[in-house]
């Protein structure tokens, strides 16, 4: 099943898996999965921490030929954050601290649980051959030591480039990975996905599975407080057949304190190539399927920009940018606290990363399709 | 389910229809950011009555007429009050209904009788819906009313919120 050739069902869905009808095949890859014979991963154990904290370093060796990296440490708990504070590439140069997360070609968020980190989020800092130093920061709160390693995706960069998309269906109203495959709102939206992610050069291939887990747990997945559990516990479902894919779980909502937020990435980054963990996935609402579900593709697009390495152009507030250099910038024009689409129209309100759901199919820049072209899951 | 008080202020609300409306929807349809009362606030005066033609109005997609009623929680007024119980009612939308839950705790104490039976409900979401309502309520009552549930609750996922919410008296 995993050397799967491409197979064209319905509008123009691309879907690969235990599906019967073999129409069609074609692309750079002559259909096929991407191989995860290009990947090599590192492994560097547990690593001891204190639980009230500290820092965590591994030596990652970036081999010869690597468009992408991705190094991780995790599994302290749901109830730590950590982020990566220095970066040192193999000259020796720090090429990123968390005393300035907005410089430079690198960036890394606090996360609970597992920080991934992503070699390349920009094209100003790519993933040069040799020993490169990371240290993360774990805040307190952490309940086991962490697990860190790496992987590397040895290739070259297509353009487009295929990835490979899990369909989780957890609870879309009436819908299983059977019956998606022909329903119209459902294929409206991956056509959606398609149209957006073609403008940042990525062909999707999809895969339509059943969820086998807790559906009356999950169909509704609770974020209260901090308390990100829940989601977590989603993500760390994830058992693909092959390494690069990216799965979305499709749920009816996540709600978070109550309000209903369309989707969620983790990360991001998300943990590329690494599955099972807490930031091995993203997970989609689909409550709006029925009404507008060109949406749920909106949704798909964007929270799968995140999972590649991808930031908001400009955050809600407009004080906030991605560390792009050729994506367009917005601040809050009219002093309310909020960069909203009508002041940042032509400034990023178009864009497929924009905070809010966009108008029309969205676009990407050259160097965010640089960024989710590179990345371990994508050919 | 729309009695006389209900209609008045769907009349009320229709003064205000379209002046804020999209910039309301906008924050309503963050992708990742639940909307905060700061941001409702800096659009002025009348949101709640905007609020309010959102939630009922068929043409916005599901997840924004449920945050519109998220949002009520930020104006705990009689009016709204009154909004929210009406739209907790057996028979409405499901998805409106566990977010009146949500914003009915905004009214503490006075909200307790209304939101205890739901705990009954045959929808398991409400269900959870409602134990988080309640464990952020701080009085006996609420938590009276959790433990009572928790005995004859049969589904796990039901229960686990029931025993955070407990727990934790706080969301
Ligand atoms: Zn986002």
């Amino acid at each position: 099943m995993n050397k799967a050739r491409w197979t064209q069902l319905g509008l123009s869905a691309l879907v690969w898996g235990p599906i019967t009808i073999v129409v069609a095949c074609g692309g750079d890859k002559d259909g096929e999965l991407p191989p995860d014979d290009e990947l090599q991963f590192e492994d560097f154990g547990t690593i001891p921490l204190s639980d009230t904290g500290g820092y965590v370093e591994a030596t990652v060796t970036v081999p010869d030929g690597a468009v992408s990296t991705m190094a991780w440490c995790g599994g302290f708990g749901d109830g730590a954050l950590g982020a990566v504070w220095t970066l040192t590439d193999p000259s020796g140069s720090v090429v990123y601290t968390g005393d300035a997360p907005d410089a430079g070609g690198f960036r890394s968020d606090f996360l609970d649980d597992l920080v991934p980190a992503l070699i390349p989020v920009t094209p100003d800092l790519t993933p040069t051959p040799g020993a490169w130093t990371f240290q993360w920061f774990v805040g307190a709160g952490s309940t086991a030591d962490p697990k860190c390693g790496a992987v590397h995706r040895v290739d070259t960069l297509s353009d487009p480039a295929t990835i490979a998309v899990d369909l989780v269906f957890v609870s879309v109203a009436g819908l299983d990975a059977t019956s998606a495959q022909s329903d119209e709102a459902f294929q409206a939206a991956i056509a959606q996905l398609e149209s957006e992610w073609a403008n940042a050069g990525l062909t999707p291939v999809f895969n339509y599975l059943d969820f086998s887990g807790d559906t009356a747990k999950y169909s509704v997945v609770d974020i209260v407080g901090d308390d990100y559990g829940e989601f977590n516990d989603l993500l760390r479902t994830s058992s693909p057949d092959i390494d690069r894919v990216i799965t979305f779980f499709l749920v009816e909502e996540i709600s978070s304190d109550g309000a209903t937020i369309l989707g969620l990435s983790g990360g991001p980054p998300g943990a590329a190539a690494v599955h099972g963990t807490s930031k091995s996935g993203v997970i989609v609402t689909t409550v709006d399927l029925q009404d507008e579900p060109t949406d749920v593709g909106k949704i798909m697009a964007h929270e799968g920009g995140h999972f590649l390495g991808l930031f908001h152009t400009t955050e809600m507030d407009g004080t906030r940018h991605d560390p792009l250099g050729d994506t367009p910038t917005c601040s809050d024009g009219d002093g309310n606290g909020i960069a909203n689409s009508a002041e940042c129209a032509g400034k990023g309100a178009e864009n497929m990363m924009w905070w809010t759901l966009t108008e029309g199919v969205a676009t990407a820049t050259d160097d965010q399709s640089f960024v989710v072209r590179s990345n371990p899951v994508s050919d | 389910m729309a009695g006389p008080g209900l209609t008045l202020l769907l009349l009320s609300a229709a003064s205000w229809a379209g002046e804020k409306r999209d910039a309301v929807l906008e924050l309503l349809g963050a992708f990742e950011e639940p909307v905060a009362q700061k941001n409702l606030e800096a659009l002025g005066e009348g949101v709640d009555a905007e609020l309010m033609a959102i939630a009922d109005d068929h043409a916005v997609p599901h997840s924004r007429r449920g945050n519109a009623v998220v949002a009520l929680q930020f104006y705990p007024t009689d009016p709204v009050h009154t909004f929210l119980v009406a739209h907790l009612t057996p028979g409405n939308d499901a998805l409106l209904r566990r977010k009146a839950a949500h914003s009915l705790a905004a009214f503490g104490a006075a909200a307790v009788p209304e939101l205890a039976p739901s705990l009954a409900d045959e929808d398991a979401q409400l269900r959870i819906a409602v134990a988080h309502a309640l464990g952020r309520i701080e009085d006996p009552a609420a938590r009276t009313a959790l433990e009572a549930r928790l005995p004859t609750e049969s589904e796990p996922a039901v229960k686990d919120a029931i025993t955070k919410a407990l727990g934790t008296g706080t969301p």
